[in-house]
């Protein structure tokens, strides 16, 4: 995150890939994801450890996502949730730290990176899909036919709702690179502010307090958006999920 | 990483009207964005370059106002059992 003393603001170079071990394609964005799936794993073995009945702070933490995530799957699908909850818990863990590591200074925000929203995304569709063939066989094309509709609308209904359907594999990436992109984005700005600003004598230096007081504020919004938007996929996958085991 | 400040405050995120705007911005061209796609291929596939892209054009804008609608429809409507507080919770 390391802002460019240059006269054009470098606000992209952040996301650049690079190789971490030579001639493999293994980038620093594959190094934190392997850092966030380490520190989830981290978080449930070593805070569940102690076992105590009335929990520590880390086992509380645990217990407390665990909890939460659970809650979710069953109030949003139903019963039936329950089988979703080790999906559902791991995605929501592998965005939310994805975010937030990447609010480290140095860190690499590997969701900020539309090939990888993507693929979660894709993997989301492929199994509420999956899911919904599963449980209603070819009933469940009668989803991209609401019930009581005219007959003769049905060559405007059917597309309609099937790019409808499809949508998702594009609102659900876009949502959520997005907001990772737009806010270091941001950081980068106002960072690169300060460096030119002081580079304007004693007075641009003083005033460079202000894009600096900026990005701090910046990082509490984003320490927000970081888990908003993690929560927010994870409960938009619930809801395909309920429509998916319910149909409509 | 506390679960109860992050869901209060995607209540009152998901209302403010930058939240509001953008996610109906996101349905909207995400819609059309799928719509395209298909289109063009239909298209390329059958060598009829602008009859479904156009056709697809008009029903993707038909599908993304489907998606707001779907987002801000009164629950009774369309046979729609997914009930609106969830809906809300979404950014």
């Amino acid at each position: 995150m390391a802002a460019e003393p240059t006269h054009a603001i470098d606000a992209l170079g952040q996301f650049k890939l690079e190789p971490v071990i030579g001639s493999l394609h293994f980038s620093q964005s594959n190094v934190f994801m392997l850092v966030a799936a380490l520190l989830t794993l981290g978080l449930l073995v070593l805070g569940m450890r102690p076992r105590a009945v009335v929990p520590g702070r880390f086992q509380a933490l645990a217990e407390m996502a665990y909890q939460m995530l659970l809650d979710m799957c069953v109030g949003t699908i139903g019963p039936e949730g329950k089988r979703y909850f080790p999906f559902v818990f791991t995605l929501f863990f592998f965005i939310l730290l994805g975010n937030l590591l990447g609010l480290l200074p140095f860190a690499f925000t590997y969701t900020s990176h539309i090939a990888v929203t993507f693929g979660l995304a894709l993997i989301v569709f492929v199994i509420v899909t999956f899911e919904a063939l599963r449980l209603h066989g070819l009933h469940f094309f009668s989803y991209f036919f609401p019930a009581g509709a005219p007959v003769l609308l049905a060559p405007l209904i059917v597309p309609v709702e099937i790019i409808s359907y499809l949508s998702r594999l594009v609102s659900l990436p876009v949502r959520l690179f997005a907001n990772m992109v737009a806010g270091h984005v941001m950081f980068e700005v106002f960072a690169s502010f300060i460096v030119m600003m002081s580079a304007a004598g004693i007075l641009g230096s003083a005033a460079s307090i202000f894009p600096l007081g900026l990005n701090v504020v910046l990082v509490g919004f984003e320490l927000l958006v970081a888990v908003l938007q993690a929560y927010v996929f994870a409960i938009l996958t619930c809801i395909y999920l309920h429509d998916a085991v319910h149909l409509h | 990483m506390d679960p109860k400040p992050g869901s209060d405050a995607s209540g009152t995120g998901g209302k403010s009207p930058l939240g509001v705007g953008l996610k109906v911005g996101v349905e909207l061209v995400s819609a059309l964005v799928v719509a395209i796609a298909i289109g063009f291929a239909l298209d390329r596939w059958l060598g009829t370059r602008p009859i479904f892209l156009g056709i697809f054009l008009l029903l993707g804008g038909a599908a993304g106002v489907l998606n707001v609608w779907r987002m801000y429809a009164p629950p009774d409507r369309l046979g729609q059992k997914r009930d609106k507080t969830e809906r809300d919770k979404t950014d």
